[in-house]
């Protein structure tokens, strides 16, 4: 399945969380389960980029982390900060309406024992991808962890046209509701080790349009 | 190499003009024209690929450097306007491009009319970089460059000359003449020429004749009458309905004569029926609301009007620099701007989204006035409305 249906989910906010578990058959709760798993001790500190309506940094937040949300959505926030009110999470997650762009002037160096992104590196262009993992790189205190989970590219030509032969009328369809699309990431694992990080682990679907990939700050 | 280059550039052209409702995005990031140095100029620009390699062309011979903004392969103006190419997506490409360390200048020219959606007090504040609202066209850039970044009276205002116009005639007849293209090989395979040749001509011709057709043959009424959503089906258009019943009186008459002449199939008939039917719907849409010189007729219901608030105008002109109808007259001894005449503005809200000092804002016709904040917040969605958040 792809989530370039997410365009259209964005476009109405309220309607974005039952979507997404639709179009990912619910396994977009076992993604953030994994990410929360991995990695997160009690007391930490995490970052979520591109935090959308809240569901990771909650999952992350049940297990005692503190977690620190950014999105350039101030109406995806609002959803947001209605479900952290009503998880009563307030103390452990701070919500902050800004871009990814913006994290150099934000946060301090070594912030986070974590920073974590979920389907958010596939709407950032190249540059934008290698200056966000620079900044990843920056905030992380070293040993910390860094677990993106996005669409990419998959690795073999077999695969990458069955991929696009799924996509293509999911994209056709996307555009025409919302005039807009999304982009598998591709190279994302070399991005994240040319940003410095060393990379432990990573989870493909079946396809490899699919993955989530864990990194440590060496 | 060269030619290869050339000629898929050319077939490039030529899709995304048949095509240009459509996004087609190519590589953001920095770009290069000629040997640039550290004080050559920067321009920006989207990421439509139509729009790129006509801004490469136009600095033929010129040494800058191009910074491709994200605008989700969609043109500036639209993009702009529908929030697709936003302050952020500036911000980004400046800081993600590594231009900063390129050039010894901090001047960047962005494209007027990307002023609608991008604010420039956020993009000098965030960057460092001082931002000027270059020409609307590219083919003015190098006239701009050499006038020391002054832009004339012609390279503020869009214009709708006839290359444009059969630029439009292009972007609407190709898909209407395409999509039927399938039925019509399958069952009526005579008729396939004739069809295209119908739709191409109409097309064509009222584009080129466009400012001697009168204004309310091409322009759609918002038919106040009916329920909101009737405005977006043209049958529900009384000027359509008027269209309408002349071609069925035509097509009547048509079956009449195919019926006593006798050796009529009426596949012929329903052919040429459907045929006709297209050119009929062709020229009832929203043809001048699609062109950049009215706005669109679908919303006369509420058609806003942008009201200046004198006392707090500063007269610094930056409405006069973003207008692209050059509605706005400044007063230098008053230090004050004036609104020329309403009736020609697009409301594309530029002017609003730059004032300085928030002394412009829409007012539709109950009175209702949308302040700055909103219009630079909500931009516009596909039906010409400012969406709200939830």
């Amino acid at each position: 399945m792809s989530y370039v249906f997410m365009k259209v989910l964005e476009s109405a906010p309220r309607r974005y969380d039952l979507g997404i578990r639709l179009l990912s058959l619910g396994r977009i709760s076992r993604v953030h389960q994994e990410m929360a798993e991995r990695g997160m001790s009690d007391g930490g500190r995490a970052l979520d980029i591109g935090c959308g309506t809240g569901s990771l940094a909650i999952a992350c937040a049940r297990r005692g982390v503190q977690v620190t949300g950014i999105d350039i959505s101030p109406q995806m926030l609002d959803i947001a900060r209605r479900k952290v009110e009503q998880a009563e999470l307030a103390d452990s997650i701070t919500l902050l309406q800004m871009s990814a762009i913006e994290l150099d002037e934000r946060f301090e160096p070594q912030s986070f024992d974590t920073v974590m992104s979920s389907l958010t590196f596939s709407e950032l262009s190249d540059d934008e991808q290698r200056f966000v993992l620079r900044q990843c790189h920056r905030l992380l205190r070293n040993d910390g962890r860094l677990i993106i989970a996005d669409e990419t590219v998959p690795p073999s030509w077999p695969k990458r046209l069955l991929h696009l032969l799924v996509r293509l009328p999911l994209v056709a369809l996307t555009y025409v509701l919302t005039q807009t699309t999304t982009r598998a990431v591709a190279h994302l694992e070399s991005k994240i080790a040319d940003a410095g990080f060393e990379i432990e682990w990573a989870n493909a679907s079946l396809l490899g349009d699919f993955r989530i990939i864990g990194a440590i700050k060496r | 190499m060269k030619i290869v280059k050339l000629l898929a550039d050319f077939l490039s052209d030529v899709l995304q003009t048949a095509l240009r409702a459509f996004p087609f995005p190519v590589k953001t990031g920095l770009t290069k024209t000629g040997n640039p140095d550290r004080q050559s100029p920067v321009l920006l620009t989207c990421n439509f690929g139509l729009t790129v390699r006509r801004v490469i062309r136009a600095l033929k011979g010129i040494d800058a450097y191009l910074l491709v903004a994200n605008s989700r392969g969609i043109n500036v103006w639209c993009a702009a306007a529908g929030g697709h190419l936003t302050t952020d997506d500036v911000v980004s490409v400046i800081k993600t491009s590594g231009i900063n360390d390129l050039v010894d200048h901090r001047r960047l020219v962005l494209p007027q009319l990307s002023a609608t959606g991008v604010e420039r007090a956020v993009v000098e504040e965030k960057t460092g970089w001082r931002a000027v609202f270059g020409p609307v066209y590219a083919e003015d850039i190098p006239a701009y460059l050499d006038n020391h970044y002054k832009k004339t009276d012609g390279m503020r205002t869009v214009r709708f000359d006839l290359p444009q116009r059969l630029e439009m005639a292009v972007m609407w007849a190709f898909p209407i003449s395409v999509i039927p293209l399938v039925p019509l090989l399958i069952w009526w395979r005579h008729l396939v020429l004739p069809f295209v040749a119908v739709v191409w001509t109409t097309g064509l011709a009222v584009f080129a004749g466009f400012f001697w057709i009168p204004g309310k043959v091409v322009r759609a009424n918002s038919h106040q009458g009916g329920p909101g959503w009737t405005k977006y089906f043209i049958v529900f258009d009384p000027r359509a309905q008027k269209a309408l019943l002349v071609w069925a009186l035509l097509m009547g008459a048509l079956i009449a004569y195919g019926h006593l002449a006798g050796d009529w199939h009426w596949s012929t008939l329903v052919g040429w029926g459907l045929a006709t039917l297209a050119v009929v719907l062709l020229i009832s849409l929203d043809l001048a609301g699609s062109t950049p010189l009215h706005k669109s007729g679908l919303h006369e219901d509420r058609l806003l009007r942008v009201e200046l608030d004198y006392d707090n105008c500063q007269g610094r002109a930056i409405c006069q620099e973003v207008c692209p109808k050059d509605r706005f007259q400044i007063d230098r001894k008053l230090h004050k701007a004036s609104i020329i005449s309403e009736n020609e503005c697009v409301q594309c809200g530029a002017c609003i989204v730059q004032c300085p000092e928030d002394a412009l804002a829409f007012v539709d016709p109950s009175g209702r006035r949308f302040p700055p904040q909103d219009i630079r917040k909500y931009k516009l969605n596909l039906l010409g409305e400012r969406a709200r958040a939830c």
